[in-house]
């Protein structure tokens, strides 16, 4: 299902035009080094849990918990979906709620409808957002405790 | 009609005053610092732009949620119904289906967009949503031109900010005077109101607790 072979380190962000210092520093990698990578041509439909770094550049429909580890949506990457991860940065197009436990980054080609969780969160110059940020470091840690049977992506606009 | 300097028709006239540039916004720096004493305080903020990393930033100091209305662009474009037509449904072009109550909107220049027969029913709405003594800040053209959409602001810091005019071309402002804007805008009162130097009035509005 993942595409193991393609074992990468994560692409750095570009810099933000208007984000805090820190909105430069790339995502910390997980323990491991390693990003899995889930390729284009990837269609996937289900939960998806995991404990390293991963990379999704295909269709993903459902839920993805990488509690301690980093999520990226790559800028082919369609998602709707829950996500719950330690920073989670989206180049594509997502719809669904993000729980970042640090951070979340929407880089200048990522598209988001839905809502944040996180107690930082950068938007890029060309960033495309709809919907809600709570920039409540309290929320941010009780929301990343997900409930066996996580709620469907719900894209609210505010 | 004396009330209404100007009807709102595009124009190449040269504006009165800048559609870009910095002002200073006192009355929102004595907003911010009134959020800022109760910081343990969770503060829900509705922004009628559209998302910007800068006002994200800005108000991540905050314990708070913040909404993007993303409605401004919207806000030219609506005119009053016919008579034989139902009225506009601001549920639908600003959903607030939130499950709290707001204590900010940043409404900035949108207000002088918006038709003067729909300003009623759109405060209305924004008053629903919102907890006794929440604050709405807005910016008020009180001569000549402004730009033919609203312009895009960046906050530089609680005290200053910059304007973006997103076009060249400029419409007559409404410049509505302040008694006027409070009878259109039931709910609200004024809170503190300030004329800057160019030519913009900061208004800070409080709905009646």
């Amino acid at each position: 299902m993942f595409d193991k072979t393609k074992k990468e380190t994560e692409k750095k962000p570009s810099a933000p035009k208007a984000a805090t210092p820190a909105a430069s520093k790339p995502a910390p990698a997980s323990n491991s080094g390693q990003t899995t990578t889930i390729g284009s041509s990837i269609k996937l439909n289900g939960e998806l849990n995991g404990d390293e770094d991963l990379l999704i550049q295909g269709q993903v429909e459902g839920n993805v918990y990488l509690k301690e580890h980093n999520l990226t949506i790559g800028e082919q990457g369609v998602i709707k979906a829950n996500a719950f991860a330690r920073t989670i940065t989206v180049r594509g197009r997502l719809t669904g709620d993000l729980n970042g436990m640090e951070k979340v980054t929407i880089t200048s080609t990522g598209k988001v409808r839905g809502n944040i969780v996180s107690p930082k969160v950068i938007l890029e110059e060309g960033a495309t957002f709809k919907g809600s940020i709570d920039m409540d470091a309290k929320a941010a840690k009780s929301a990343s405790q997900p409930t066996s049977q996580p709620a469907p992506p719900s894209a609210k606009s505010a | 009609m004396a009330l209404f300097a100007k009807p709102k028709t595009p124009g190449n006239i040269a504006p009165e005053q800048s559609q870009s540039g910095e002002l200073g916004c006192p009355a929102f720096a004595s907003l911010v610092e009134t959020l800022e004493r109760k910081p343990e305080h969770k503060y829900h903020i509705l922004d009628l732009a559209a998302a910007s990393g800068n006002h994200i930033e800005f108000f991540s100091r905050f314990r708070c949620r913040y909404h993007i209305g993303d409605v401004l662009h919207v806000l030219p474009d609506l005119s009053p119904p016919e008579e034989d037509e139902p009225e506009l449904d601001f549920g639908r072009i600003l959903p607030l289906n939130m499950p709290d109550r707001l204590d900010l909107i940043l409404a900035w220049d949108g207000l002088n967009y918006l038709d003067k027969e729909l300003l009623p029913q759109f405060s209305q709405h924004l008053v629903q949503q919102c907890n006794p003594g929440a604050w709405l800040h807005a910016f008020i053209y009180t001569r000549g031109d402004m730009a033919a959409q609203p312009v895009q602001f960046e906050l530089l810091s609680s005290n200053a900010m910059r304007r973006q005019a997103v076009t060249g071309s400029t419409v007559g402002a409404p410049c509505y005077p302040q008694r006027v804007l409070e009878k259109l805008m039931p709910g609200f009162r004024t809170a503190q109101s300030r004329l800057l130097k160019n030519g913009l009035q900061e208004c800070l509005f409080q709905v009646q607790e």
